[in-house]
């Protein structure tokens, strides 16, 4: 697929089968339709709320409309966007338009014959169809947006530095950096756990103290360089973690991380969606490893030329360095 | 820190290894209070044995360079820094005694008299 084709299937291929499966349905039924939807279920799967026909085809349409149009603008912009600027837009978009547009379809599919909003049924499969068809979208998207040309980021350009290894010899590199922000920031998601635990239901608790957990262990990371490749140990439990195996790598080397450029703080991007993902803590010297297939990750470390070194030598003398295996 | 052993060398792989850690505490490649990584995950790393790892860990517990804690792994000593000075000063004067032909004995009284 060529560039052109790539920002047709963006620009328009995408919107219009999610503006064809919102508003096909809908339109198609109208008549079949209730006066007025249920738009909102309690707990228990019972309709709640309703909205007019007419209106609720104009909110909800229009935010899908607005997904759709950053969708088209992003492929139509000839301007080369920062690396990870463009999918990351695009698969908010989509998810956003496809989300809206099933809104409309299951309404119209689940309501269709009805006298009374009040006889509204929602299957449990259906919202699960929907939502994983919103994600699947969205990934596509970005996959197809991460294909488009952007700002050029060769890195340093310079050559990949290596050390000199002698057959018997091994080495292993490992550092850890923890971000200054996440540890104080969890406090907050704890103190509010704490004051409201006595007014709100359970799990509203529970979610707030997996939040808390969840910030103060992933402020932290601990990366390992050796001949199996790159691994990158997230929290203080070491896990979860990303692991580069050595044959996957092309060259390695140390950059000057910028946030921007890599999509802010946190675990940027994906490997397998955007072809592109980072490790994001601070800005500030990182790790960069360009792999065979093209893709790139990246993580902030303290003294990135040693990994980058130790990697470049592992990879030089692999029995089939060079060839790309992935 | 970088750890590099030779496989091929005629040093034993946990003197190799305690020479690392005494040298990235010199250099301060590893500061004090730094945990280490663990000795299994390590040892794994280098493609050698965890015992000869445990090994080189121990002799620089034992010349106060190394904290083990259990559960909490190995760290530097708080003050290694310092204790590595004194046992490379330790090593030289008995290097350098037994070359002018002084015994064991004599020289743990060289040390005495200075106490």
């Amino acid at each position: 697929m060529n560039e052109k084709m790539r920002r047709l299937a963006l620009g328009a291929g995408i919107p219009l089968a999610v503006a064809g499966v919102g508003l096909g349905p809908y339109l198609a039924y109208r008549s079949e339709l209730p006066d007025r939807v249920a738009v909102h279920y309690d707990s228990a799967g019972r309709p709640d709320g309703s909205m007019g026909t007419e209106v609720f085809l104009l909110v909800i349409g229009g935010v899908m409309a607005i997904g759709l149009i950053a969708l088209l603008s992003i492929a139509l912009t000839r301007r080369r966007f920062q690396p990870m600027v463009a999918p990351g837009v695009s698969s908010m978009g989509a998810f956003v338009a496809t989300l809206f547009a099933g809104i409309l379809a299951l309404t119209a599919i689940e309501q269709r014959g009805l006298d009374r909003w009040q006889d509204a049924t929602l299957s449990p499969v259906a919202v699960i169809a929907w939502i994983g068809g919103s994600i699947l979208i969205a990934g596509l998207a970005a996959w197809i947006a991460s294909s488009l040309p952007f700002k050029a980021d060769t890195g340093t350009g310079a050559a990949p530095p290596s050390m000199t290894l002698a057959p018997g010899e091994r080495v292993f590199w490992s550092s850890t950096l923890t971000a200054r922000w996440p540890l104080p920031l969890s406090m907050v998601p704890l103190a509010v756990a704490l004051a409201v635990a006595r007014f709100v239901e359970p799990w509203v608790v529970l979610l707030l103290l997996v939040a808390a957990v969840a910030l103060a262990s992933f402020g932290r990371i601990r990366v390992t360089a050796d001949r199996s490749g790159l691994q990158v140990r997230y929290g203080f439990l070491g896990w979860p973690r990303t692991s580069v195996p050595i044959h996957r790598i092309a060259t390695a080397q140390a950059i000057d991380v910028r946030p921007v450029e890599w999509g802010g703080w946190g675990y940027r991007g994906s490997l397998a969606v955007m072809r592109r993902a980072a490790v994001v803590l601070r800005a500030g010297p990182g790790l960069r490893l360009d792999l065979h297939n093209g893709k790139v990750f990246a993580v902030t470390i303290d003294d990135p030329d040693e990994p980058a070194r130790l990697l470049n030598a592992e990879v030089a003398r692999l029995p089939t360095s060079g060839t790309p295996l992935a | 820190m970088l750890w590099k052993i030779d496989t091929q060398s005629s040093q034993p792989l946990h003197e190799q290894l305690a020479g690392q850690l005494r040298r990235g505490i010199a250099t301060e490649a590893l500061e004090e209070g730094e945990k280490l990584p663990a000795a299994r995950e390590l040892a794994k790393g280098l493609g050698v044995n965890v015992h000869t790892v445990l090994r080189a860990f121990q002799t620089l517990r034992d010349e106060g360079l190394l904290e083990v804690r259990r559960g909490r792994g190995t760290s530097v000593a708080a003050d290694a820094k310092s204790a590595t000075r004194h046992v490379e000063l330790a090593r030289r004067l008995v290097r350098e005694a037994r070359r002018s032909g002084m015994g064991d004995r004599e020289i743990l009284r060289l040390v005495e008299v200075q106490l």
